[in-house]
């Protein structure tokens, strides 16, 4: 314990250890150290960092220049809009009575799996997704100087399916009930049971109208897919097939989802801060080097 | 009653003491054990403030000893410390 705080006894700013470090060790050696004392030391010498020269000579201007550098990239690199829904799901319980949630305890790994499938298979449709593409005439630069299947690649990767959570969906149905007042209560009530899980399907585009657009045709593909195999399964199948859909329209984004510049200017500050401590340290060895030198 | 300068400067008020005597009279008259970071942030401030000054030694262990400035803070904040004792006292005793 002893040597881990004289180890952190060296974060102390140069000039305080020039002044006081001999004693502080002696001290160190004497007094019977505790664990909570390594924060303790920790904890002072950043304080210590912080009111000495160097912090408002190199640390702080370090922090400010990397905040502003990365304020500075986060308005250079593409401003993209995200479009999103919610889908549904929903299974019919086999025992009249019974809730979907139990059934869906009950069965609730291979309906889950069944669900993930249709959307890994619709989505991995690389010529449904080149056709997607080519109708909304999506990156143009990259189909310049891409073959079509990395940029069937590139729009993949700004697909997002997302777990929704039971807080979630119940929001939406609370929004659902005040959009549609007429709706029968009752019916809104069973269609709550019945509902397993949902998931929100996601698509990222720099134009909001575009990504809004892309995003409709997306969740169209899904439903479709999902009629088709509640067709094929209709017969011999052990029991009904789940259900999806839509609980709101994809959203026509109002503000960009990335760069998100707050937290991109705090990491940069942040990192400057971590920078500059180190070259505030490092400098501060080399004039005590030449000093004692 | 925790502030690290005030526990400093009553123990100084007993007489000169390096960092690790400091340490064990500030536990036996306040019960209190200050870390080696708390007790070296007080003394920094002290000594900056002109309210200790170190002793002459030639021990690595280095004493303090408090200047009369020190002295009239110490009694400055013991009194003020005082007042409000007294007062609580009194409307406890009111309750």
């Amino acid at each position: 314990m002893k040597r881990i705080l004289k180890w952190l006894a060296r974060l102390y700013p140069p000039s305080w250890r020039n002044r006081y470090g001999a004693e502080y060790e002696a001290l160190l050696d004497d007094a019977t150290p505790r664990p909570r004392d390594a924060f303790d030391v920790l904890w002072s010498a950043l304080k210590m960092q912080m009111t000495s020269w160097n912090f408002v000579r190199i640390v702080l201007p370090c922090a400010l220049a990397s905040g502003l550098l990365a304020m500075a990239i986060s308005f250079a690199v593409p401003v993209l809009y995200t479009s999103g829904a919610m889908v549904v799901v929903q299974s019919f319980p086999l025992v009249p009575g019974a809730t979907a949630r139990s059934a869906a305890t009950a069965d609730g790994e291979s309906q889950g799996s069944e669900i993930r499938d249709l959307v890994v298979e619709t989505f991995a449709d690389r010529e449904a997704m080149a056709g997607i593409i080519r109708k909304y005439n999506l990156y143009p630069a990259e189909r310049a100087k891409m073959p079509m299947d990395s940029v069937v690649d590139k729009m993949r990767s700004a697909i997002f399916i997302r777990a929704a959570s039971r807080s979630s969906i119940d929001k939406e149905f609370r929004q659902l009930e005040a959009r549609t007042p007429w709706r029968d209560p009752q019916l809104m009530e069973r269609s709550k049971e019945t509902v397993s899980s949902a998931f929100t399907v996601e698509f990222e585009y720099p134009d909001p109208h575009v990504a809004q657009m892309v995003d409709a045709t997306l969740l169209s593909m899904l439903v479709r897919a999902n009629l088709r195999l509640g067709e094929s399964a209709a017969a011999g199948h052990p029991r009904p097939p789940e259900n999806i859909w839509l609980m709101n329209a994809p959203s026509l984004p109002q503000v960009p989802s990335s760069p998100k510049r707050g937290p991109f200017a705090a990491g940069g500050l942040l990192a400057g801060l971590v920078g500059g401590v180190v070259v505030a340290t490092v400098a501060g060895r080399r004039r005590l080097t030449f000093t004692n030198g | 009653m925790s502030d690290p300068s005030i526990l400093v400067l009553s123990s100084l008020a007993g007489g000169d003491k390096h960092g690790y005597a400091m340490m064990e009279d500030i536990e036996r008259f306040a019960g209190v054990r200050l870390g080696p970071g708390t007790l070296y942030g007080a003394i920094t401030r002290l000594e900056e403030r002109g309210w200790i000054a170190p002793v002459a030694s030639e021990d690595r262990r280095q004493p303090y000893t408090i200047t009369g400035a020190g002295r009239e803070h110490l009694e400055e904040q013991l009194a003020n410390l005082g007042r409000i004792v007294r007062a609580g006292q009194r409307r406890l005793e009111n309750a």
